[in-house]
């Protein structure tokens, strides 16, 4: 059970995908603007991680080696476009903002990695538990970028404001994605590190 | 499982179609949802773009816009239309405008945009210069391009792209707009609707003026001919009148006012105080003026301006028939 725990809290802190692994950054900056997108994105891509996790590994030792890549994307594929019509059908507006990168989801690397690194290579329970972890690294990461975003930005968190006016601009704009990112990253080795 | 060419041509397909399968079930299980949320969508902004309205209104396409046309019990309250400018930052801004039956703007709303965040998205808040430069506003009375380019619209801080998108939107949805209007109008212009049956019409002119002629079997049964003031309380007031040979008016239409909704607006009413007085009298005994100035004319109440006005409309199409029997 410890053994299973690592494989929990690996995804949150050592092998955080955003802040260490540094996977999937399109997303990443793109759909950060407010805590709320973060957190769509980040949930949206934890459920298509776990799921696809849970099934790869179910289907490791009946795929052929040699076109293991196009079932994996095959599988992931389908859960993403379960979880766009999901949304499309319950949560719109998130659906309408966050648009193009759900789809991308498919491609996104942190995913495809995974089911390549680690379910392809582990039982369910434990890629299950690597889907989790890892996904709510993600979703953290990315509701933490858009926390400080949205907060810096437009002087609001979730939409409830904090205080009044406009806020830098710059960081609702590519450029404070960038900033924010690399920030937050420095601020998380430093707390990791020192730990280690 | 080794990497024959069997095994691999076979896994692939179970795969692909089991996952195509499952694909299929989620879509069939979210379809209603989906169609249903997206309905809401536009009964949203339909409630918030228009005046009260109790139809269900239908998406037409109009000149490359979509028409809703809302009803509060039976009668037209006013028109949504969806306008889509493509010069916006990032692509498309669609707007759905709603207008009232004067051609006031009462509301817009954005219904898809992908301007910067921050700058030109902020299109879509309910308070913002774009929507106050048009809510409330009398469409035909302003032009709709941003104050840079000498129009009326102010633009959005440090989004004059979006703005003068957003602008371009609106000004789509006013052409289809005025081109709605203009059919409504011409729906509403029947001059058989103020004359005696018949089974021919003609057109002719004296003068400037056209005269419609309304003949049964070869014989004239009435003339109905259109008159206009300058002088309603907001500006013209315009009405057709069908007049028997003889010269007894027939019937009245009023064919366009600005009146003061609940006092002026009445002179279009069935049976109103002006056209009780007027309808079967012979326009040669009639004294066009007010009763309360000399003529035999009852005012509506409230409006006695509105009413001077009908009556000098009147007045010119006696004018016109005057000349027919000359």
């Amino acid at each position: 059970m410890g053994k299973n725990l690592k494989f929990f809290t690996d995804g949150l802190i050592k092998n955080n995908p955003t802040f260490v692994l540094v996977l999937g950054m399109c997303p990443t900056l793109a759909t950060t603007t407010s805590a709320a997108n973060g957190l769509g994105m980040g949930v949206a891509t934890l459920f298509v991680l776990v799921m696809s996790n849970i099934v790869i590994s179910l289907l490791k030792s009946i795929i052929p080696d040699k076109v293991r890549i196009p079932a994996y994307i095959v599988v992931i594929a389908s859960f993403v476009t379960v979880v766009q019509l999901l949304m499309q059908a319950y949560v719109q507006d998130l659906y309408n903002t966050l648009g193009v990168f759900i789809p991308l989801i498919v491609v996104n690397c942190i995913i495809l990695g995974r089911a390549e690194a680690f379910a392809s290579k582990h039982n369910v329970w434990e890629s299950a538990l690597d889907g989790l972890g890892i996904g709510l690294g993600f979703t953290g990461a990315l509701t933490l970028i858009g926390i400080v975003r949205e907060f810096l930005g437009s002087g609001s968190i979730f939409g409830l404001d904090i205080w009044q006016g406009d806020g830098a601009l710059i960081f609702i704009l590519s450029p404070g994605a960038f900033f924010v990112l690399g920030y937050l990253m420095i601020v998380f080795r430093k707390l990791t590190t020192k730990k280690a | 499982m080794k990497s024959s060419l069997r095994n691999m041509v076979l896994m692939l397909f179970v795969i692909a179609l089991v996952c195509s399968a499952a694909v299929a079930v989620v879509y069939d299980m979210t379809k209603e949802p989906i169609r249903k949320a997206q309905e809401q969508k536009v009964v949203d902004a339909l409630r918030g773009v228009l005046p009260e309205f109790d139809n269900e209104p239908q998406r037409v396409e109009r000149d490359g816009c979509y028409v809703y046309e809302a009803t509060m019990n039976g009668e037209v309250v006013g028109y949504a239309i969806e306008g889509t400018s493509p010069n916006g930052f990032n692509g498309n801004v669609t707007l759905m405008v709603g207008y009232d039956t004067n051609g006031t703007i009462y509301n817009i709303e954005v219904l898809a945009q992908a301007e910067t965040p921050g700058l030109g998205d902020n299109m879509k808040t309910d308070d913002n210069l774009l929507i106050n430069s048009f809510k409330g506003k009398k469409a035909d009375q302003m032009k709709m391009t941003v104050t840079k380019d000498g129009g009326d619209v102010d633009a959005l801080t440090a989004a004059t792209i979006s703005s003068r998108a957003y602008a371009e939107a609106v000004a789509f949805t006013y052409e289809v707009y005025k081109a709605i209007v203009e059919e409504v109008e011409a729906a509403k212009f029947n001059p058989a609707a103020v004359l005696p049956e018949s089974d021919d019409m003609f057109a002719s002119e004296i003068d400037g003026a056209i005269i419609y002629t309304a003949t049964k079997e070869g014989h004239a049964v009435g003339y109905a001919i259109e008159g206009s003031s300058q002088n309603g309380f907001n500006g013209i007031v315009r009405v057709l009148v069908g007049y028997e040979p003889d010269g007894r008016i027939y019937d009245i239409d009023v064919l366009e006012q600005n009146e003061t909704p609940g006092l002026g607006t009445k002179m279009c009413d069935e049976d109103n105080a002006l056209i009780k007085s007027l309808r079967g009298k012979r326009a040669s005994r009639v004294r066009f003026a007010l009763r309360s100035e000399g003529g035999s004319i009852d005012a509506l109440s409230s409006a006695t301006v509105s009413s001077r006005a009908y009556v000098e409309a009147v007045e010119a199409t006696y004018e016109v028939f005057k000349k027919i029997n000359l």
